[in-house]
């Protein structure tokens, strides 16, 4: 019982220090002129295709799309967020602690929840009405959950890539954008999953973005609520399947480091 | 002219220690695919020139802007600013010699774009007017250096000003009209669109791979040209007066 009290204080003080990051990365107004706006215009960008496309269908499908895909996208910022603590030099301190590393390292970015779902939400209500995409409270509410939901569950992903290139610091950046750009090619944001190759679309199965999308594009098609539901649960199944992996990661890496001391102050 | 090419070699040794710098050129391929698959998947294979081009534009734009934007900043924060200032080779000649560089560099996102949808989707997008598509090149170039040596010199003055350089990606790739033609923008929107040479530029290359007759190339260039000698007046002026204060103050410091 207090192994499982002292992982929960730990993740609890993890997801305090993530929420003040964020303070320090972000000031309001450079969130909203910065951030906000570069979000909006993006997914304005996206839907202008389908305006080239001549296909108010096309406008809807981008739309949602790269709405989802943001939200995601944004909780990539989970990656190098994991690499900074390593930047800070505290990594060695929290491989020597008494506690697991895996709950740090998954309470350490969940700043980019709130973010993900603001800018999301934001960007949603503002370029649907822009280009006059039908979204009636009745399917937005469950729509904003959904969205919720591909953000909850592309943070295990990110967490355990984040893992994965904590012992290749350069390429923490490069990890992100090159996962971002996947994303927008394979998970049904731009182009229809069907679309793709056949083993494109089974590769496109492992990211929880996929099925929380369809879930998504169901409800806004008017589809019955279990299509939506099974969708949803195995966005969640999914999701959770990173989580762990995620969790093994960081243990495998202290583990790792402990043994042969390769984990050092800084860079 | 040897200050220009010291910057170039310096800039090279700067971008090959980094993936980092190499981040649009492993990007833009990726994005390729993105809009040559719309176009695809839309059944428009009309529109494959623009999804093409479009990479390579914003190749260009991200590239210069994000790595040009930081190499004054960097030299500061890194103490370097004031070591180059107490040599006698202009700073700004230094300065551009390293953005032509990123700029030349952020040209193969054009020549990777081509590749994927050679590759990719089996098609090879002709080029109708060569000389056209190559003087458009070499003029937005031009001006993207000069804008972004005009940047660089804003991103110095605060950290918080870099803040914001997120939000110089896509309001521009929209205002410049580097997929979407600005003509199908909102008319209210057409006075923001044509101070960014990007609008003339995508549109130029656009015309440049379709086989009609390119109306008025040659006041169309004139204009990318005179967008960009102008970003290169405000950028030189900026960085002179920038350096003439800070030696005057004696706010040079290795801080």
């Amino acid at each position: 019982m207090t192994a499982v009290t002292d992982s929960l204080r730990v993740l609890r003080h993890s997801t305090a220090f993530a929420i003040s990051e964020l303070g320090a990365v972000y000031s309001w107004q450079s969130w909203i002129f910065g951030w906000v706006l570069r979000v909006i215009m993006q997914i304005i960008f996206f839907a202008l295709i389908g305006v080239l496309l001549d296909n108010p269908g096309a406008v809807q499908f981008l739309l949602i799309g790269n709405v989802a895909l943001m939200a995601a996208s944004n909780v990539m910022m989970a990656i190098p967020s994991t690499q900074w603590e390593r930047n800070a030099g505290t990594l060695p301190l929290l491989v020597a602690a008494p506690s697991r590393v895996m709950w740090v390292f998954l309470g350490r970015s969940v700043q980019w929840f709130g973010d993900a779902l603001a800018t999301s939400v934001i960007a949603l209500i503002f370029v649907t009405r822009i280009f006059d995409v039908s979204l009636p409270v009745g399917q937005a509410v469950i729509v904003i959950p959904l969205l919720l939901l591909i953000i909850v569950t592309a943070y295990g992903l990110a967490t355990f890539l984040g893992g994965l290139v904590l012992s290749r610091p350069d390429f923490r950046n490069v990890a992100s954008n090159v996962t971002i750009g996947v994303m927008a090619i394979v998970v049904g944001a731009n182009i229809p999953v069907t679309f793709l190759p056949e083993p494109i679309q089974w590769f496109a199965q492992i990211f929880p973005i996929t099925h929380g999308l369809e879930a998504i594009r169901s409800t806004m098609a008017g589809a019955d609520g279990g299509e939506i539901a099974r969708a949803a649960a195995l966005c969640a199944v999914v999701g959770a399947a990173w989580t762990v992996i995620a969790a093994l990661t960081f243990e495998r890496f202290a583990e790792a480091g402990r043994r042969d001391g390769s984990i050092e102050f800084g860079d | 002219m040897r200050t220009v090419v010291a910057g170039w070699r310096r800039q090279w040794d700067v971008v090959t220690s980094q993936p980092d710098y190499w981040m649009t050129l492993i990007t833009m391929p990726l994005l390729a695919v993105v809009f040559l698959a719309i176009m695809r998947s839309a059944g428009r294979d009309d529109l494959l020139s623009y999804a093409v081009l479009a990479p390579g534009l914003i190749g260009m734009w991200a590239t210069s802007l994000f790595i040009s934007g930081e190499v004054i900043a960097r030299d500061r924060d890194f103490g370097l600013l004031e070591l180059t200032l107490a040599t006698p080779s202009s700073y700004a000649k230094l300065t551009i010699g390293r953005i032509g560089l990123v700029t030349t560099l952020s040209l193969v996102a054009f020549v990777q774009s081509w590749l994927v949808a050679l590759v990719l989707f089996q098609v090879a997008i002709p080029i109708p007017h060569p000389a056209a598509f190559g003087i458009a090149i070499v003029a937005s170039a031009f001006a993207m250096t000069g804008t972004a040596l005009m940047m660089s010199v804003f991103f110095i003055r605060s950290t918080s000003v870099r803040r914001y350089q997120n939000a110089l990606s896509y309001p521009f790739y929209v205002l410049g009209g580097v997929l979407v033609p600005v003509a199908l923008l909102p008319l209210w929107l057409e006075p923001f669109t044509r101070v960014i040479f990007l609008s003339w530029s995508s549109d130029v290359l656009r015309d440049s791979l379709n086989e009609v007759p390119i109306e008025h190339l040659a006041s169309r260039l004139l204009i990318i040209v005179i967008l960009g000698a102008a970003a290169f007046a405000i950028g030189g002026i900026a960085v002179r007066r920038m350096i003439d204060r800070i030696r005057m103050s004696g706010e040079v410091g290795f801080s």
